[in-house]
């Protein structure tokens, strides 16, 4: 058991020491490629760490993380429950089935960048509704795909157990709908989220005026690329913080009962 | 066998069809028998010809088209499934107690819970998850969940079928150790006639498909003095068989 423990510590050990490794020859690539190029087209690591500090000083970044934070949980709320419901009715109901299919393998292979100028067209620029818009239509099907697979997934033989020894209508859908449904939930917010947040930020660049995608496109627009690696950074912060911090621990828990040893 | 006692579950002219591809499918026809308080009685038959269906009909997840089955409609049930049928993100612990949540009260439940876990060799693995423990463990797990219900009938549907010789005598020997102690009846299915005649105090025969009983046969040998070899037991056997092989 202690040999166990001490390999299982030793491998995830040697694993983090690869994947900082990973990010260690990136930065030297990096700090490397940009000594041979201008600012405006390069910037170096410690160019962006600057622009970095210089955001965090002038109190632009948190402002500009809540807002885009709040429209990607909101647009991304907004297609779990959608995604939710018309799965329930997929498959309950036959006839909902054959309709909706066909509709979300249509709203899913339309490129982002369709939604965005309709959302424009229909909502104008600058509204919280064309960022939520993009949202919704980009997660929705993430979302109903997997819950409906979820649902297809119920082990109906553990339905009959549970009517033999006369469990209640609410200990069947607690215990065995929604438990079964579990790791596809957690898996639907997983991809659901991750895709939210980009179509986020790509919905702010080119339709909003606030917003970590908005101060993407200043950035851009004023020729700062420092900046806009700065903001990249950011982005990418928040999202492993979020990946990190909530979602691993989620998915362990969700996931517990299937680890074999 | 003594008829005095009292009759816990009544199957009267029971028929029952399934729709197929090519019309209905009759499996039972005028299926009747009873099974008494702390009687053990085998079903055997051939495969297909609805031994698992007349469990579901007991337990009322199918209805039959025609006739019926009596019963106390607060008659506790336990149920061995051919595969163990547990809750895979439950513990063995939680699997067991949950269901007897809606059957016993919980200061009744867990000592008989406690007391079942020790007695089947169970209890260091109360906390594990069915997926880390081995096929024999989880039809153990099934076992005792039946048991721990504290049942007036235990349905079996082909519980040794897919378990090795060793833990086929393991969970005879478990299920015959709290028969004796607690007196619950129990209708066993089972192809094997051997392990009809080694259990049961009464087989019922059934034939192929549209399913009729046609032959009850009485094992009125005590249980110990059981054995392939005890020329009563192999005569009932023999008799099972011809049926059996028709």
């Amino acid at each position: 058991m202690r040999n166990f423990i001490s390999s299982k510590i030793n491998s995830v050990y040697k694993d983090t020491l690869i994947s900082a490794a990973g990010i260690v020859v990136v930065l030297v690539f990096w700090h490397v490629l940009a000594t041979e190029y201008p600012p405006l087209i390069l910037p170096s690591p410690v160019e962006t760490l600057t622009a970095l500090k210089s955001l965090w000083q002038s109190g632009q970044v948190w402002p500009n993380c809540l807002i885009t934070l709040q429209r990607a949980l909101t647009g991304f709320g907004l297609a779990f429950f959608a995604g939710f419901l018309l799965a329930l009715l997929g498959q309950a109901n036959r006839f909902c089935r054959t309709l909706l299919r066909p509709l979300v393998t249509i709203v899913q292979i339309v490129p982002p960048v369709v939604w965005i100028i309709l959302a424009v067209i229909w909502f104008g620029v600058a509204k919280d509704l064309t960022v939520v818009f993009l949202i919704f239509m980009v997660t929705f099907p993430v979302v109903f795909i997997n819950i409906y697979a979820g649902l297809d997934s119920i082990d109906f033989q553990l339905v009959e157990m549970a009517r033999v020894y006369r469990c209640s209508m609410r200990q069947i859908i607690t215990d065995i709908y929604l438990q079964s449904l579990m790791p596809h939930l957690v898996s639907a917010a997983s991809i659901g989220i991750a895709f939210a947040w980009k179509s986020t930020v790509f919905a702010e660049f080119l339709g909003s005026s606030s917003g970590v995608g908005f101060a993407l496109s200043m950035a851009n627009n004023n020729l700062e690329t420092e900046k806009v690696f700065a903001w990249t950074l950011i982005l990418i912060a928040v999202m492993l913080a979020f990946e990190y911090g909530i979602l691993q621990a989620v998915k362990r828990k969700a996931a517990r009962w299937m680890r074999h040893e | 066998m003594n008829r005095e006692r009292q009759v816990i579950v009544e199957l009267k002219n029971v028929s029952k069809s399934f729709a197929t591809q090519n019309g209905r499918l009759q499996v039972l026809t005028d299926v009747s028998f009873q099974v008494y308080a702390g009687e053990i009685v085998a079903l055997v038959g051939p495969s297909g010809c609805g031994k698992t269906t007349i469990l579901q009909i007991i337990t009322g997840l199918l209805d039959s088209d025609n006739g019926g089955v009596i019963k106390d409609p607060d008659l506790r049930l336990g149920y061995v499934f051919q595969e163990p049928r547990l809750l895979p993100w439950k513990t063995v612990d939680q699997n067991i107690s949950s269901m007897q949540a809606n059957l016993l009260s919980p200061p009744e439940a867990a000592p008989v819970r406690q007391k079942l876990l020790e007695r089947t060799g169970l209890q260091a693995y109360k906390d594990a998850y069915p997926l880390q423990l081995s096929g024999g463990l989880r039809q153990r797990v099934e076992l005792v969940r039946a048991l721990a219900v504290k049942p007036e009938l235990i349905l079996m549907d082909e519980p040794f079928q897919s378990v090795d010789l060793a833990l086929k005598h393991r969970l005879q020997e478990l299920l015959l150790d709290e028969y004796n102690r607690e007196g619950f009846g129990v209708l066993l299915v089972t192809h094997s006639p051997e392990d009809a005649v080694m259990l049961a105090d009464r087989v019922i025969v059934l034939s192929e498909k549209p399913t009729v009983i046609c032959r009850e046969i009485e094992i009125d040998i005590p249980r110990k003095e059981r054995s392939i070899k005890n020329a009563t037991i192999f005569s009932r056997l023999a008799e099972i068989l011809q049926y059996v092989l028709k």
